[in-house]
C-alpha cells in the first residue's frame, strides 16, 4: 500500500516550474527521506500533499484521496520556516493542539514536553529556535495520524534540539500505523533514520530506492547525496 | 474545549499580542474618540453632530478587526498551521469573524464607556449646553446611531474578511474593481436602511440639531433588516470560503 | 564511525555499510565474547533505536534475524532475552571464529603468504 502516489504533477509559479511532472511513490509504515538542493521543489511537493498548493496538472493522492481538509485529519504537517503562536505559554499551544487536532494524544504530548526539555508555563515568544522547532514538532508527534510531514525540521536548529528531534520521532514513531516523510540537509545525522529516500532535483526526481540496499551497493546517503549534487 | 470554541479564543486574545501594532491603531482610533467627544460635548450644540462619525468609525474598525484576524496568520508565518486545522474553510472563517467581534467587543466597550464618561464630564461643566430637553435628545440620537451601527456590524466584518482572503488570493488584482462595486452597493444598501433612522419634526429650540432620527418603522421592517444583513454576511461567508479552499496558495 | 555504548554493548555503525547487518552482527559478537551471558535480557527494539537513533524498522530487521537464528527469543510483556541454551552459545562462537580464520586467510592470501608459511606464524605466534 501507497501512502503517497504523485503521477505527472507540474506545478508552476509564473514561469518558474517548481514541479516537473513529478511522478513517484512512497510506502505505508515507513521512513522517507526526501533529499535535494534548495529549489528542487521539496517544500513545493510537501504543499501540494495537504492541500495548501494545488498542482497545474497531474494526480496526487494521499493515503488513497485527493488532497482536501478531510484527509488531513490523518496528515500532520509540519511548514519549512514557520512559527508558532508567540503569545501561547507551553501548555497553551497543548491544550489548542488538543482542541483542534483529532486523535491528539495529551498524554504522549505532555511525556514529549518533558523529554525535549521544554517548560510548561514558558511563553512561546521567549523560547529558541531550537526549542519553538521541538514544540512544533510535539504538535505533530502528539498527534496518532496515518502520515506525518516534516519539511525541513532541523534547519537552522541547534545540534541538541536536533538530536531531541530525532529521539522524539523514533520514540512515537509506530511503523505498523504510521508513515513519515522527512525533508533535510543535515544528511548525515537523518540519514539513519530512513528506510527509503528520494533525491530531488529542479522538480524530478533522480534517484529513489530503499537505504540499506543503496547502502550495500554505493555507500553512505550522504556520499551518494555529494556524487549526485556536486 | 471543541474545536470551533478554541479557533475563536485564539483569534480573541487581545491583550498579550505586545508587539502588534494594531495596538497603536487601537490607541489612536481611541485618541480620535476621546477629542470628537470632546469637541462634540464642549462648545455648542453644533459639533455635536460630529459624534455621529463615532459609529462610523466603529464600522471602520470593525472592518480593519475582521480583516486583521485573517491576514495576521499570514504575516507572522502561522498560515500553514492554520489553513492544515481539518475543518472546512467555512468554520475557519467564521471562527476569526467570532474571535474579531470579541476583541471589538471588548475594544468598542471601552471606548463607548470612555466616550460616556467624558460625556458626562462636560454635560457637568456645561449645564447653560446641556439642559434636559438636550441631553435627552443627545441621549435619543446617540443610541439609535449606535443601534444602526451595531446592525450593520456584521456585514462589515464580513466585508473585512472577505477583502483579508481576496488579497491573498489570485484575485487580488481584481480588488481595487471588487472594492468599488462594493462600495456601490453599500450606498445603495444604505439608501435601504437609512428610513430607519428617518426625519421628524424638530423642536423650535434645538434649531442646530436638525436631523433628530427617529425610528419610523415598524418593528417587522427592522428585524427584516436586521436579518437581510446578516443573509448578505453569510453569503459573504460562503464565497469567502470558496476562495480560500480553491483560490489561495501559500 | 559512531561509537555508542548500550548496555554494555559497543556499537560502531558504519554509514557505508547497511546497518541492520551491523547491528545484527555487533550483538552475535557481544554474545560470543561472552559480553552479553545466556538468557540476559537485551534492550527492546525501540529503546536500541532510540539510543542508537537509527530508525526502529532497521532494529527490527536484525532483532528478527536473531530470532531466526535462535540466537534471542521474546517473552510477551517481559521483553527480548538472549537464549539460555549453551549449545546455541557455542555455535555462535564457533561460527564466528570460522569467520575470523576465513578474514585471516584472505588476509594472508593478500599478503601471498601460503598455508604452510601461515600455519608456521601461528606456532610462533604468542597466545594469551
Amino acid at each position: 500500500m501507497t501512502a503517497v502516489d504523485m503521477q505527472n504533477v507540474i506545478k508552476k509559479y509564473g514561469s518558474t516550474v517548481a514541479l516537473d511532472s513529478l511522478t513517484l511513490s512512497i510506502p505505508e509504515g515507513q521512513i522517507t527521506g526526501v533529499l535535494g538542493p534548495n529549489g528542487a521543489g521539496k517544500s513545493t511537493f510537501f504543499k501540494t500533499l495537504v492541500g495548501l498548493t494545488r498542482p497545474n496538472q497531474g494526480d496526487i493522492t494521499v493515503l488513497g484521496q485527493k488532497p482536501s481538509w478531510k484527509v488531513n485529519r490523518q496528515v500532520a504537517y509540519l511548514a519549512d520556516q514557520c512559527r508558532w503562536y508567540e503569545y501561547h505559554t507551553v501548555r497553551e499551544a497543548v491544550e489548542y493542539g488538543h482542541a483542534v487536532f483529532p486523535d491528539f494524544n495529551m498524554d504522549k504530548a505532555q511525556e514529549l514536553v518533558l523529554s525535549l526539555g521544554l517548560a510548561n508555563d514558558a511563553s512561546v515568544g521567549s523560547l529558541s529556535k531550537g526549542q519553538k522547532a521541538r514544540l512544533q514538532l510535539i504538535l505533530c508527534l502528539a498527534r496518532d495520524v496515518q502520515l506525518l510531514l516534516l519539511d525541513e525540521p532541523f534547519s537552522g536548529i541547534d545540534m541538541v534540539s536536533r538530536e531531541k528531534i530525532i529521539e522524539g520521532i523514533i520514540q512515537t514513531f509506530s511503523n505498523n500505523k504510521q508513515t513519515i516523510i522527512i525533508s533535510t540537509h543535515e544528511i548525515h545525522q537523518a540519514e539513519s533514520l530512513f528506510d527509503q529516500v528520494i533525491f530531488m532535483d529542479q522538480g524530478r526526481v533522480i534517484m529513489a530506492g530503499e537505504v540499506e540496499t543503496l547502502r550495500q551497493e554505493r555507500g553512505s546517503i550522504e556520499n551518494i547525496y555529494r556524487g549526485l549534487f556536486q | 474545549m471543541t474545536r470551533f470554541w478554541a479557533l475563536i479564543d485564539n483569534s480573541g486574545k487581545f491583550n498579550k499580542d505586545h508587539n502588534y501594532t494594531a495596538n497603536l491603531r487601537w490607541q489612536l482610533f481611541n485618541t480620535l474618540l476621546v477629542l470628537l467627544t470632546s469637541v462634540g460635548f464642549s462648545y455648542s450644540l453644533g459639533p455635536f453632530s460630529l459624534l455621529a462619525f463615532v459609529p462610523v468609525f466603529l464600522l471602520f474598525a470593525a472592518f480593519i478587526s475582521a480583516s486583521s484576524q485573517i491576514s495576521r496568520e499570514w504575516r507572522e508565518q502561522t498560515i500553514s498551521w492554520w489553513l492544515t486545522v481539518p475543518c472546512s474553510r467555512s468554520e475557519l472563517l467564521a471562527s476569526k469573524l467570532l474571535g474579531a467581534l470579541i476583541r471589538l467587543t471588548k475594544i468598542a466597550g471601552i471606548s463607548i464607556v470612555a466616550t460616556a464618561l467624558i460625556a458626562l464630564g462636560w454635560i457637568l461643566v456645561k449645564p447653560d449646553i446641556w439642559t434636559m430637553p438636550a441631553i435627552s435628545v443627545a441621549a435619543l440620537m446617540a443610541s439609535k446611531l449606535y443601534i444602526l451601527t451595531i446592525i450593520v456590524l456584521p456585514l462589515a466584518m464580513a466585508l473585512g474578511m472577505f477583502f483579508a482572503v481576496l488579497m491573498r488570493s489570485r484575485f487580488k488584482f481584481f480588488a481595487p474593481f471588487i472594492i468599488a462595486f462594493v462600495g456601490a452597493a453599500f450606498g445603495a444598501g444604505a439608501n435601504y436602511l437609512l428610513p430607519i433612522l428617518g426625519k421628524t419634526e424638530v423642536d423650535t429650540q434645538l434649531t442646530l440639531i436638525s436631523q433628530i432620527p427617529v425610528f419610523n418603522l415598524s418593528l417587522t421592517a427592522i428585524v427584516l433588516r436586521v436579518g437581510l444583513m446578516l443573509v448578505i454576511a453569510a453569503v459573504i461567508l460562503a464565497l469567502s470560503s470558496y476562495l480560500l479552499a480553491e483560490q489561495t496558495e501559500v | 564511525m559512531e561509537v555508542i555504548d548500550v548496555a554494555g554493548i559497543r556499537f560502531a555503525l558504519d554509514l557505508s555499510q547497511p546497518l541492520w547487518e551491523q547491528v545484527l552482527h555487533q550483538i552475535r559478537g557481544a554474545v560470543a565474547r561472552g559480553e552479553l551471558r545466556a538468557g540476559e535480557k537485551i534492550p527492546s527494539l525501540r529503546e536500541l533505536a532510540g539510543q542508537l537513533r537509527i530508525n526502529p524498522n532497521t532494529v527490527m530487521r536484525a532483532y528478527q534475524e536473531l530470532e531466526r537464528d535462535g540466537l534471542t527469543e521474546t517473552r510477551r510483556g517481559q521483553g527480548t532475552f538472549i537464549t539460555a541454551s549453551q549449545p546455541k552459545i557455542t555455535e555462535i562462537k564457533i561460527s564466528l571464529a570460522r569467520e575470523a580464520v576465513q578474514e585471516l586467510i584472505h588476509a594472508m592470501n593478500n599478503l601471498g603468504v601460503d598455508k604452510k608459511a601461515a600455519l608456521t606464524l601461528l606456532e610462533e605466534a604468542v597466545w594469551q
